[in-house]
């Protein structure tokens, strides 16, 4: 249920629109932060532990095998 | 472009002419700089409770993992990244659950301590344009009973000035299964084979100058040897193999946002993943971030993620009665539970050398005897010149 609400609260978010951003006004962007993955290495070995105890997998992830997963 | 007769230019370029698959969020052109990444890991799962098994060892799973990965350009629009991972893994798994004299679920472990280790090589070939980009990924994992052959596909297209990125991706695997000890029990799978084949779209935008915002869907389809190999079930007082179907279907999406305070000179990331396949698993996550610089040198990260899931539809802890379509299974990954995830992470900057260290606390709570707790430590170095 409150993952729903927020479902809604970021869907509300997104719908509120975007502002014209320049070129050289996305320096707080840019930064490592900012990223959706800032640390591949970091999300590979989280996804791999995940998958590997839980049911679910995450739909968008590209290559990638192994099992190591008793 | 850099005249640069080799064997990898040559991959490159023919890695070019196909359109291809990335990592997500990866927009920015080559840097002509070499990264070179690595990664420890500790993984450390938490004992059984004694009053939960009925038979065999208490300890779990303790893993190592190394993981190592190579970026480095080959022409002013092309690179190539290399990765090696190496797992080395002992401990008791869960096995099958009974029911005791109460009528209550008890896990019965593997009495043997397992060892086995893992390899996996990975290759991404990435070619930038001002307008797209494409990888292509292969990469093979393999270990005693268990080798997977794998490759992806992905693209990115920008759009709006630059401000919108739409991205999709093709991936699939296919894994060859061969258990061990096959010879001495009966009805272990050996020379079985499992397909995957996925497919993503994704659109990421930048709102403000401090908001990003991405959503993605994906299905995924998996055929062959879907069930565990080593896994039995009791069903009427009788043990059984682990049997599931033979497809499986999914969908799943996640919403990601990104928001940075430059008051507080902070990032909060906020991500939400769907997910539904046709054994009837739903599952819902949140997982929430907080990036604290410290200085232009420390980052602080705290983090938090909360995972649901519902049962697979002939998932049983055991069975008092017989289904008609055969199938079985008391694997715990498989029943109806809840996880919280607590991490915190430290990141300290010199000059062109990074340096984080992690902790994660994740714990399952539900009904099966064997459900999850673990720890794990991680180190990573890395460096661009």
């Amino acid at each position: 249920m409150i993952i729903r609400f927020i479902v809604a609260v970021l869907v509300a978010i997104a719908a509120t629109g975007c502002t014209q951003v320049k070129v050289w006004e996305r320096g707080n962007l840019a930064r490592n932060e900012m990223a959706f993955t800032p640390d591949p290495l970091e999300q590979k070995i989280q996804d791999h532990i995940y998958h590997s105890k839980e049911a679910s997998q995450s739909v968008a992830a590209g290559a990638g095998g192994g099992c190591g997963c008793n | 472009m850099q005249e640069k007769k080799s064997t990898l230019a040559a991959l490159s370029s023919a890695a070019m002419m196909l359109s291809g698959l990335a990592q997500p969020a990866l927009a920015n052109p080559p840097d002509q700089k070499t990264q070179i990444a690595y990664r420890f890991t500790n993984y450390s799962e938490g004992e059984m409770d004694a009053k939960d098994v009925a038979e065999g060892s208490l300890e779990r799973y303790q893993i190592q993992v190394h993981q190592l990965s190579v970026k480095t350009p080959v022409s002013e629009d092309t690179e190539i990244s290399l990765s090696v991972v190496n797992e080395t893994m002992s401990g008791a798994s869960p096995w099958y659950v009974v029911p005791n004299a109460e009528g209550e679920a008890v896990q019965v472990m593997s009495g043997a301590t397992i060892d086995e280790a893992r390899n996996e090589l990975g290759m991404d070939f990435r070619s930038y344009n001002a307008s797209s980009e494409t990888t292509l990924s292969l990469s093979v994992s393999a270990e005693n009973d268990y080798e997977s052959l794998a490759f992806g596909y992905s693209g990115q297209w920008r759009t709006l000035q630059q401000r919108g990125t739409l991205s999709w991706g093709i991936s699939g695997s296919r894994d060859f299964i061969n258990a061990t000890d096959a010879d001495i029990y009966a009805g272990r799978p050996v020379e079985e084979i499992k397909n995957r084949l996925r497919g993503y779209l994704g659109y990421s935008i930048v709102m403000t100058r401090n908001r990003l915002f991405g959503m993605n869907i994906g299905v995924t389809s998996l055929d062959g040897y879907l069930s565990d190999a080593y896994k039995l079930a009791w069903v009427d007082n009788e043990i059984v193999r682990d049997n599931r179907p033979d497809v499986q279907n999914q969908v799943g999406g996640s919403l990601m946002l990104r928001q940075f305070f430059p008051e507080a000179q902070a990032a909060l990331h906020t991500d939400i993943k769907l997910y539904q396949n046709d054994w009837e698993v739903t599952s819902e996550s949140l997982d929430l971030a907080w990036y604290q610089n410290l200085g232009s040198k420390w980052q602080l990260v705290p983090s938090l993620r909360y995972y649901h899931q519902s049962a697979a539809t002939f998932y049983e802890p055991f069975y008092e009665n017989r289904r008609a379509d055969g199938f079985y299974s008391s694997d715990y990954r498989l029943s109806e539970f809840s996880a919280v995830s607590a991490r915190f992470k430290v990141i300290r900057q010199w000059n062109t050398v990074s340096v984080n260290l992690q902790y994660e606390n994740y714990s399952a709570s539900g009904d099966h005897p064997a459900l999850l707790s673990y720890s794990a430590i991680s180190l990573g170095v890395g460096t661009s010149f």
